[in-house]
């Protein structure tokens, strides 16, 4: 390309703007008098008679000198750019000189952004993402305490903060449910009551149609419905002219008011459409049942300190009314965003901390291939030096080979981090929100953008001043140097030691979690899951209007079932083990009277006579339930260990008498049996659980289920067959009945272990990632040590050393790196892993075998890594070598 | 003496243009050349030309270079560039449209119906 003249024009005579437009007046002042003298004017009347003509000459260079300024303003950045450039060329082509480094480079580069971009983008779209609500800063979630833990909402103390409180604009009330939609095909689907400040309070413009009107929340105008969109565009084919109409869901009518936008959601998963909540006068009169869960928006100007106050002054006011249902008893307000996060921010922000560490590391060990380069360059970069290159220039040179690095890692990057991302969006747990807009929008690509140019001054940086540092010395030198240690070489063992260091944090974490996914899995969850399926329905509709219907349909469901091929044992349970939910019920003792707040709770089951049987849950006193366990018979229970140590710790449970659930004096039951303890949560120790036969349930007891049951059944292996048969024998009971929540225990184990496989898989690949890294930088430098002591090691064995000699000695070098390295990581890991504490199971941030083996893993590697360079230092032939 | 006409903006910068498709020349021999061809019925100030020349310099429409004069004076010559080039057609064009569609508006001497 030829250059542009202005450049020929600068070279050659200087940017002097100044100079330049004056020698141009002058030349024309000179011309101008030579015209006028040739037409017969006196020569100094001519110069005169040329400067008036012109006026004011100083105005027309000034002028002239400004528009030459912005001139050379251009070309200087346009010469900056092209030189910059041209730079970025010849970075480019002296890399492709050394391919195998400039791969080794980029590939580690684009491993560790590409893995940092996932995770960020996994942590921005749960974590940072801009709310889809209008004025989200001052969305909040309000719950009731008891003695400072949070508890649900009762709907009197919900009618008297809508009273009484003054912080807030909004406030609306929400209570998960489930309908058996039979517009169509039947299907379960999830839903949730709420009042109309639900949808002021979490506002987002109605897709169609409108939200609940405020009068929607009394009695009698409740029967009124909002679609999700997903529902509306799966089951109603997105047309927006169902609005208005009716729809049936459980036997009874509702009218479709309008329909929720794609971006508006009330739980994960999410509710799929939502039904007025019109609390009975019963209810508001209830101040000791708590159930709802309360969202609000703080009016504007009100702080979060100040609506917290408000609700304290409004939970004082509420005790003063019923201070028997108020001991202990306050409110709290958390941030809405904050809230929705808290279980998953641990878990995102310490595998963020784990993928910044594997970034580190990767920068790491490029710095130290650069470094590398750089001593080899040590006499190229003299002579640029020699030649008259400044400083800036020399710097410049390096920062564009890593510009040149990082921009080749990040293009790469991309692609990685469109597949971690993909990877860990199949194995996060379902229950993580708004992960699933991960990866979209600008933010990835700015993050990923910023921290390549970050990363690649990091990596220029070094080696350009030690580059730098060796301007002078190196011309000096001659061409072999025969000591091994020099500032260089501290320098990069202190990078290796760094790597083994970092590398040793993150093998200690993946250890940490691998060791708490194999206590989860070992965990005695008190029954046995091979083989047991589980199947919930509902029997929702007016068909099913008494509880003994109620009865009687489930007990003709199970007989069915225990007659189907396949299945060994079938039964009922309304909370089965591990399904997620519970429902507590307080607990009274004959003869026992415990302090307000002190009543012993119970997660309350309703069962079938063998389901203890299906389950194999172990029988510790007493006995089983039996088909003579009915309603004219004696009441009986039956309780599990932990509410028998609970309720008589030093004597035998079988019976004594207990009451619960009923309002007024309830009948007693008798104790029959105490089982061993079952799980309702892997990874929470198991509570106390009350059982009761189905055919002795408190009439009230089936409403707290929404008359569901879920089918426990235990098959001869054949699930499939199995649940097939199942669904058919529902299906002859009652057609309409949708099955759901159909899984066999297997996959509840799988579920139930999700977020802890999450963080085991990911912390597990981002530690392989670190041990290779780390293995490639002592290898590395390693290799380079033995190739630059090739002299020395020649002039060794010339005289006698053996190999072996030669093997120790490099060996000894690397091992004290990697020793090194695993005293600094121990300090790392033991700190860096306290913040792990709450996402482990059952085992200390500093527990001694995890970071036992983690040390001798790393030994290991590193033993590896060392082999090989010390392998060929030990065949050096002496006279090759010295030769050299 | 002729009568003056004061040029309409931007046609100086065309009339530069044309000028330069003779060959390099330097300020003064622009000015003096635009004049005679005009029949000096037009007068090229400094104040116009010079800030003129340093504008399309900039704009990359001529290039300056300094040359020797044969009795041996150091002067500014431009020259026209490829963009020059083009810049002189397209003006030239639309100038003349200008001109033929002003005329032929003035030269009507039917009243319009």
């Amino acid at each position: 390309m030829r250059d542009p003249s202005w450049r020929r024009y600068l070279r050659f005579w200087g940017p002097d703007v100044r100079s330049d437009v004056d020698d141009e007046l002058a030349f024309h002042i000179e011309l101008r008098v030579d015209q006028l003298v040739a037409q017969g004017m006196d020569p100094a009347a001519a110069r005169a008679a040329a400067w008036r003509r012109i006026g004011d000459a100083e105005a027309l260079a000034r002028t002239c000198r400004e528009i030459d300024g912005e001139r050379l303003t251009n070309a200087r950045r346009r010469e900056w750019v092209q030189g910059t450039w041209a730079e970025l060329r010849v970075a480019a082509r002296q890399l492709r000189r050394y391919p195998v480094l400039a791969s080794v480079a980029v590939l580690t580069l684009a491993l560790g952004l590409g893995a940092s971009t996932a995770i960020f983008s996994a942590l921005y779209a749960v974590m940072l993402r801009p709310l889809p609500y209008a004025d989200a800063d001052r969305m909040v979630r309000i719950t009731e305490t008891m003695r400072g833990a949070e508890t649900s909402v009762g709907a009197g103390q919900f009618k008297e903060w809508l009273a009484r409180s003054t912080a807030f604009e909004s406030l609306g009330a929400y209570l998960q449910t489930t309908y058996n939609l039979t517009e169509g095909t039947p299907e379960r689907v999830r839903a949730a009551f709420v009042t109309s400040g639900l949808f002021r309070a979490r506002y987002v413009k109605p897709a169609f149609g409108r939200y609940f009107l405020p009068e929607e929340d009394q009695v009698g105008r409740e029967h009124v419905v909002v679609l999700s969109y997903g529902l509306f565009e799966q089951r109603f084919a997105g047309d927006p002219r169902i609005v208005g109409r009716p729809i049936r869901m459980s036997g009874e009518t509702y009218t479709v008011v309008g329909v929720a936008p794609a971006e508006f959601s009330t739980a994960t998963p999410g509710d799929q459409l939502w039904t007025a909540l019109a609390l009975r006068p019963e209810h508001k009169a209830s101040f000791s049942d708590h159930w709802l869960t309360v969202y609000a928006k703080r009016k504007p100007g009100v702080s979060q300190a100040q609506a917290q106050r408000d609700m304290e002054r409004v939970s004082r006011e509420i005790a003063q009314l019923h201070p028997d249902d108020m001991v202990d008893r306050s409110a709290r307000v958390y941030d809405f965003r904050d809230d929705l996060v808290a279980d998953h921010e641990r878990s995102l922000t310490t595998l963020f901390g784990a993928v910044g560490f594997v970034l580190l590391l990767a920068c790491l060990n490029v710095t130290n291939l650069l470094l590398a380069r750089a001593t080899v360059r040590r006499k190229e970069t003299a002579i640029r030096a020699a030649l008259g290159a400044t400083r800036g220039t020399i710097v410049r040179h390096f920062l564009m080979e890593s510009l040149v690095l990082a921009a080749a890692g990040a293009v790469l990057a991309f692609v990685v981090s469109r597949l971690t991302l993909r990877a860990l969006l199949g194995l996060a747990p379902a229950e993580i929100p708004g992960l699933g807009h991960a990866g979209q929008g600008p933010a990835t690509a700015v993050f990923l953008a910023v921290t390549s140019l970050g990363v690649a001054v990091l990596l220029g940086l070094l080696p350009a001043l030690r580059g730098l540092r060796s301007v002078e010395p190196a011309l000096r030198m001659g061409g072999r140097t025969g000591s091994a240690t020099t500032t260089r070489d501290r320098l990069r063992s202190l990078l290796v030691v760094s790597e083994v260091a970092l590398a040793l944090a993150l093998v200690t974490g993946a250890g940490l979690f691998v060791r708490s996914a194999r206590k989860l899995n070992d965990v005695d969850v008190g029954f046995s899951p091979t083989g047991l399926i589980t199947a919930r329905v509902s029997l929702a509709s007016s068909r099913y209007s008494t509880p003994e219907i109620v009865q009687q349909t489930y007990l003709e469901l199970v007989d069915r079932m225990r007659r189907l091929p396949h299945v060994v044992s079938a039964s009922a349970n309304s909370m089965p083990p591990l399904a997620g939910g519970a429902v507590s019920v307080d607990v009274r003792v004959e003869g026992r009277a415990y302090a307000p707040g002190n009543e012993p709770e119970a997660q309350f089951h309703i069962v079938t006579p063998g389901y203890f049987e299906t389950a194999h849950t172990r029988l510790a006193a007493g006995r089983l339930f039996t088909v003579y366990d009915r309603d004219r018979a004696t009441l009986v229970a039956v309780i599990n260990e932990a509410l028998a140590r609970r309720l008589w710790p030093n004597e035998s449970a079988i019976g004594k008498r207990v009451a619960c659930c009923a309002e007024g004096p309830a009948p007693w039951r008798e104790v029959v049996g105490v089982v061993g303890d079952t799980r309702q949560f892997l990874s929470r120790v198991p509570q106390p659980e009350l059982y009761v036969p189905i055919e002795q349930t408190p009439p009230t007891s089936w409403s707290w289920h929404g008359n569901s049951l879920a089918f426990v059944v235990r098959t001869d292996g054949n699930i499939a067959e199995a649940t097939r048969g199942i669904r058919a024998a529902i299906a002859e009971t009652d057609a309409t009945l949708p099955v759901y929540d159909a899984l066999t225990y297997d996959e509840r184990l799988k579920l139930a272990s999700a977020s802890n496989r999450f963080s085991t898989v990911l912390f597990s690949a981002l530690a392989a990632l670190a041990l290779v890294l780390a293995a490639v930088g002592l290898y590395g430098v390693l290799a380079f040590s033995v190739a630059q002591r090739s002299f020395e090691m020649g002039v060794r064995v010339a005289l006698g050393a053996r190999p072996i000699d030669v093997l120790a000695l490099v060996s000894r070098q690397g091992m004290r790196l990697v020793a090194g390295g695993l005293a600094v990581g121990l300090v790392l890991a033991m700190t860096a892993s306290r913040v792990m504490a709450s996402l482990l199971y059952q085992v200390a941030p500093n527990d001694p075998v995890t970071y036992l083996t983690a040390g001798v893993l790393l030994v290991g590697v590193g033993a590896l890594a060392c082999y090989v360079p010390a392998r060929r230092a030990s065949r050096a032939d002496p006279t090759t070598a010295l030769r050299a | 003496m002729t009568e003056r006409v004061d040029l309409p903006q931007g046609t100086l910068e065309t009339l530069i243009l044309k000028t330069l498709t003779w060959g390099t020349m330097h300020g003064f021999g622009i000015g003096r050349w635009i004049e005679q061809a005009s029949g000096d019925s037009l007068t090229i100030e400094e104040g116009s030309l010079y800030p003129a020349l340093h504008r399309m310099e900039k704009r990359g429409w001529i290039d300056a270079e300094w040359r020797q004069t044969e009795n041996n004076r150091r002067g500014k010559y431009y020259a026209l560039t490829p963009e020059g080039r083009r810049q002189l057609k397209a003006q030239s064009e639309s100038w003349l449209t200008v001109v033929r569609s002003v005329g032929r508006v003035l030269d009507t001497s039917k009243q319009p119906s």
